[in-house]
């Protein structure tokens, strides 16, 4: 089954805890534009640091893709491999936390920041 | 192109895929078609014989025409292209000189072979009616004589090529001088209508575009090793990759250019001049 970015975001909300309680009858605490617009910008990251991640065949050049909300409503095939997956949902869920006051989440922050750029460019991590 | 046996990229982007571990499927791919180029190029390993499409032999059966295997011959493309041109001239086979626009259209091109670029012109054999013999059977194109003399795109020789000799069809660069482009006098009073014509040998190279996912068979059966080893290099010879490994990189890179010299050794024994014609395996 491919992954999609719908799945993406609904993977970041799970590493932030935004999934929502049954109870409360609140909607997410982040809004799904403001997802979007982070998954945006770690697309626009990895292409300057992974380009070849981006090509859809030899010597084919492309160009950065950009998610819309009809992309995430109709889980549309995440528009790079699969095994940079979680790669992408370290970047978007460290943007989230960084906007976030508690200073609690600082470390835990940088810390998913890093990873993305480490899965992208070193081994392990 | 039809009847080329050919093989997956994923002969290769598999155990690719092992050893350098976060790649990219299109970043493998352009590091394969890259070394297939660089190693064609610099090799000229890939020698294939582009046979001449004799005029009249359409209908003669298979068995009667050993040097004429029609259209379902992998290099057939060819064989159209010098027919193509040839059709142009009123006295096929013959060069009027003197006037050359006229002339030029007389001359065999061998120009942009979609889509593998020809690299080297190695030699070219003239074959014509071996009417000596009293079987029928055998009383039709036989190779004859050979021309030789390596004359390449871009690569001049000193000895130049036979030019004006009855019968032997010379090698000229004249106004389409450009790589990849030569053309060729066909022999000045060759019949060609009769059964003659010529069979260049020459290196074929890759191009920078994609295959179509195929890859001539000759590369995995011959040359596989030699073309694993110049992806690997590539690839880990990259900066920031999670397969970055200068190391293995550098490593792979002299075996890469060690199956480039062995190659172009092997091939180069296919066009010698000794006494013998004999050549020598490898393994010996």
């Amino acid at each position: 089954m491919a992954l999609g970015v719908g799945d993406l975001i609904l993977q970041v909300r799970e590493v932030i805890q935004d999934v929502g309680m049954e109870f409360d009858g609140e909607g997410d605490r982040h809004t799904d534009a403001k997802l979007i617009r982070y998954l945006n910008t770690a697309l626009a990251d990895a292409f300057r640091l992974r380009a070849d991640l981006f090509f859809p065949g030899v010597f084919d050049r492309s160009t950065i893709p950009m998610i819309t909300q009809d992309d995430v409503d109709n889980n549309e095939p995440f528009p790079v491999d699969q095994t940079y997956w979680s790669a992408f949902v370290d970047y978007v869920s460290g943007y989230v936390g960084m906007g976030d006051d508690e200073f609690a989440q600082d470390g835990r922050a940088a810390t998913l920041l890093n990873r993305f750029s480490q899965k992208l460019l070193a081994k392990g991590a | 192109m039809p009847n080329l046996i050919t093989v997956p990229d994923s002969v290769w982007t598999d155990e690719i895929f092992l050893r350098c571990p976060g790649a990219s499927p299109a970043g493998v791919q352009q590091a394969l078609h890259n070394t297939l180029r660089e190693f064609t190029k610099q090799s000229g390993a890939w020698v294939v014989e582009l046979w001449n499409y004799v005029q009249g032999d359409e209908g003669a059966p298979p068995s009667a025409m050993p040097f004429n295997f029609g259209p379902d011959h992998p290099f057939y493309d060819f064989q159209a292209m010098l027919e193509t041109v040839r059709a142009t001239n009123p006295t096929p086979g013959e060069y009027a000189g003197g006037n050359p626009t006229a002339s030029l259209a007389e001359f065999y091109t061998i120009d942009d072979y979609f889509p593998w670029d020809i690299l080297y012109l190695h030699r070219m054999s003239y074959f014509d009616k071996y009417t000596a013999s009293p079987n029928a059977g055998l009383q039709t194109q036989q190779a004859t004589r050979f021309i030789w003399g390596a004359e390449s795109p871009n690569i001049r020789s000193a000895r130049g090529s036979f030019a004006g000799t009855t019968g032997w069809p010379a090698y000229f660069k004249t106004l389409n001088e450009r790589p990849g482009a030569a053309q060729i006098i066909p022999p000045l009073a060759g019949n060609m209508a009769a059964g003659e014509g010529v069979v260049p040998w020459v290196s074929l190279g890759f191009p920078r575009q994609i295959l179509a996912n195929s890859i001539p068979v000759v590369f995995e059966r011959m040359w596989y090793e030699h073309i694993l080893d110049g992806a690997l290099s590539r690839l880990m010879s990259q900066q920031d990759k999670p397969y970055t490994n200068p190391q293995l990189g550098a490593y792979h890179t002299k075996r890469f250019r060690n199956g480039i010299a062995e190659a172009r050794d092997s091939a180069m024994k296919q066009f010698n001049n000794s006494e013998s014609g004999w050549v020598f395996p490898r393994w010996a």
